[in-house]
């Protein structure tokens, strides 16, 4: 049985300049280790002349007892997304990776405005050369869009090294449907999780719309899939809601889901029962966006919590075993 | 081509006689033809009246006689592809379409649209196939076998199916910018290349395949055929600022290669121009070539990107 204990919010919109646009939101928080301290990549919403959020990328750092570092929040330069792009209207979340001490990349979940639905979304790659303080993009284009099996809304990037290979994990959206209960509301969008392996980092086989991830529900959504190996498994967390009424019925809302594997490509979902989170006030109704960090033989979850991280992003520290069979 | 010059013959649908069916209501986009036993097919591209402004593109056919006499035979009582359900690539219309007859089979390679918000709209690619020579087709996937990638970040599309030695070829344009030109959006797009052994899977050759001769150069069409003995390919181009005047439309340009991959660009030997005809006066475009009875054919659109007609010409060596 495992069991994540809270410690509280980490980072609060104190953290954000608001005299300077910022409309709130520290979502999808991304970990990247330093020598001696821990950098925390988030997106926080502006908003553009029509009055509708754009993400954007800011960064923290941390100490290795997570205390923060900086007054403010700093805006991370990508540069320019050009005209029509797939990330237009917004990057969210970024998702740092390392591959060697030298060389981190940054994985883009890029968003742009669609007419009859509200939104496409595809994946693209950036590079930084100082150490994370700006990265410039590969390309104006993505290396991950809709493909065979995975018709839209590609997204949601985690990459971990696998030996001499890469495995993403992702979401991909299966439909756009409308609420019965609200049928005049525009369309709901249903995603699920897949993954996709690499040798590049940029070219990447995928699964044709596998899904990795076993649900109950056909109106579940699943997101944020992050992934970190821990003695002989390898542990995700990701969210997910229902397709409905997800903003403001609890029931509905985003709750963390875990999953156990031991090869990182077939995966088992833990029941809520193998797998708890203590709750305070901040996560008391929503659970959302998570990302694993280990360090040493610990395992911190980092997260949003209620209002899709309106209010901050959260820690959680793991207690218990993973064992072989849970 | 040199050496060569297209005597123009005329409309080749009787569009003043005939009437039209409902899904054809404006325009004859994009011709392209499979040669059947018992006639020959055109496939083309047309649209219902407008609706709040915005049109919907989609694809059927009309049909002539092999005799030689081009009679006219009659279209496709209704569109031949589906459009796709919300948020699908093609849920805002189907243009244009190539169609590659193997055996028994008819594969078609089409664009799908889609609208976005900052821009007016965007494309990928499809994939459908027919076993009663294109009378109807059927998607053999629901998503786009090319879309946007790192390096072609919008706009795939245009594209021209073709299997030479086994390997399938697909000719298609790659968006390479939008620019606003006096607050009009304006995409620049030129031609690349992909290949494939299963019509699903594709590789991309990744280059622009033909020069460009003006400033921020739109290309489209490009039709690739072998004939005496070489590599031919007709396309169109136009200039992407004040497109609306006199002269900056799309005009037919001529490449030649050896190999399929690399392309000599040497407009002076297309042998087609503008006119004289009122209606092909000020641009004409989407050229599609062809061979009919051991003849050689040409067929592309007149003004304003074939709003009016389709015209054909024949292959005359000097």
């Amino acid at each position: 049985m495992l069991k994540f204990r809270n410690l509280g919010l980490i980072a609060t919109p104190q953290n954000l300049d608001l005299r300077d646009g910022r409309a709130g939101f520290m979502q999808s928080p991304q970990t990247l280790q330093f020598d001696g301290f821990i950098r925390i990549y988030f997106s926080t919403r502006f908003l553009d002349s029509s009055s509708k959020p754009i993400s954007q990328v800011e960064y923290l750092d941390f100490s290795n007892d997570w205390h923060c570092l900086d007054s403010f929040s700093k805006p991370l330069s990508i540069g320019k997304s050009v005209l029509g792009a797939y990330d237009e209207h917004g990057i969210f979340p970024f998702v740092p990776f390392r591959i060697s001490e030298k060389v981190i990349l940054g994985y883009i979940s890029g968003w742009s405005r669609r007419v009859s639905v509200d939104v496409e979304t595809a994946i693209g790659i950036c590079i930084t050369h100082n150490n994370g303080e700006t990265f410039t993009r590969i390309g104006n284009g993505p290396i991950l869009a809709a493909g065979i099996g995975e018709p839209f809304l590609v997204g949601d990037p985690f990459v971990i090294a696998n030996g001499d290979q890469m495995i993403m994990y992702y979401i991909f959206g299966t439909s756009w449907i409308s609420d019965p209960q609200n049928p005049t509301a525009p369309l709901d969008r249903v995603y699920r999780i897949g993954l996709a392996t690499s040798t590049d980092a940029i070219n990447w086989d995928r699964r044709n719309g596998n899904q990795i991830i076993s649900f109950e529900d056909e109106l579940e959504c699943q997101a944020l899939p992050s992934v970190t190996r821990f003695q002989d498994s390898w542990l995700m967390a990701f969210c997910y809601r229902n397709a409905h009424d997800f903003r403001h019925n609890k029931e509905k809302g985003y709750r963390l889901g875990f999953a156990r594997s031991l090869d990182g490509f077939n995966w088992s979902r833990l029941s809520e029962k193998d797998c708890t989170m203590e709750l305070g006030d901040w996560n008391s109704e929503m659970q959302c966006y998570p990302n694993l960090y280990a360090s040493g033989d610990q395992i911190y979850l980092i997260s949003n919590g209620n209002q899709f991280g309106k209010h901050g992003f959260g820690l959680h520290v793991l207690e218990g075993e993973i064992k072989n069979g849970i | 081509m040199k050496g060569y010059i297209w005597n123009k013959i005329g409309k080749i649908i009787p569009v003043e006689s005939v009437a039209r069916p409902y899904w054809s209501q404006e325009y004859f986009q994009a011709p392209n033809t499979i040669l059947l036993k018992d006639r020959l097919r055109v496939f083309f591209c047309s649209r219902e009246f407008a609706s709040e402004g915005q049109y919907i593109s989609r694809i059927g056919f009309c049909d002539f006689s092999r005799d030689g006499n081009f009679t006219f035979l009659g279209y496709s009582p209704n569109p031949l592809i589906e459009l796709g359900k919300p948020g699908a690539f093609d849920e805002f219309g189907t243009y244009p379409l190539s169609v590659f007859a193997d055996g028994d089979l008819s594969f078609g390679v089409y664009g799908g649209w889609t609208r976005t918000l900052s821009v007016p709209f965007d494309v990928s690619l499809g994939l459908v196939v027919s076993r009663d020579s294109g009378v109807s087709f059927q998607k053999v996937l629901e998503e786009p076998i090319l879309t946007k990638s790192l390096d072609e970040p919008f706009i795939i599309s245009s594209p021209k199916l073709r299997k030479f030695n086994g390997v399938w070829y697909l000719y298609y344009i790659a968006g390479e910018k939008w620019k606003i030109d006096n607050s009009r959006m304006e995409p620049v797009y030129k031609i690349r290349l992909a290949t494939s052994t299963d019509l699903i899977h594709w590789q991309r050759h990744g280059e622009d395949l033909i020069e460009s001769k003006l400033f921020e150069e739109a290309q489209a069409s490009p039709d690739v055929f072998e004939f005496e003995g070489a590599y031919h390919m007709y396309f169109c181009y136009r200039e992407t600022s004040n497109t609306k005047g006199i002269g900056r439309g799309y005009r037919i340009g001529y490449a030649k290669s050896d190999n399929l991959y690399d392309w000599i660009r040497e407009d002076s030997s297309a042998g087609i121009e503008l006119g004289p005809e009122a209606w092909d006066s000020l641009d004409i475009s989407y050229p599609h070539f062809f061979t009919l009875n051991q003849k050689s054919f040409l067929l592309y659109l007149g003004n304003e990107v074939g709003k009016y007609f389709i015209g054909f010409a024949q292959l005359e060596k000097l």
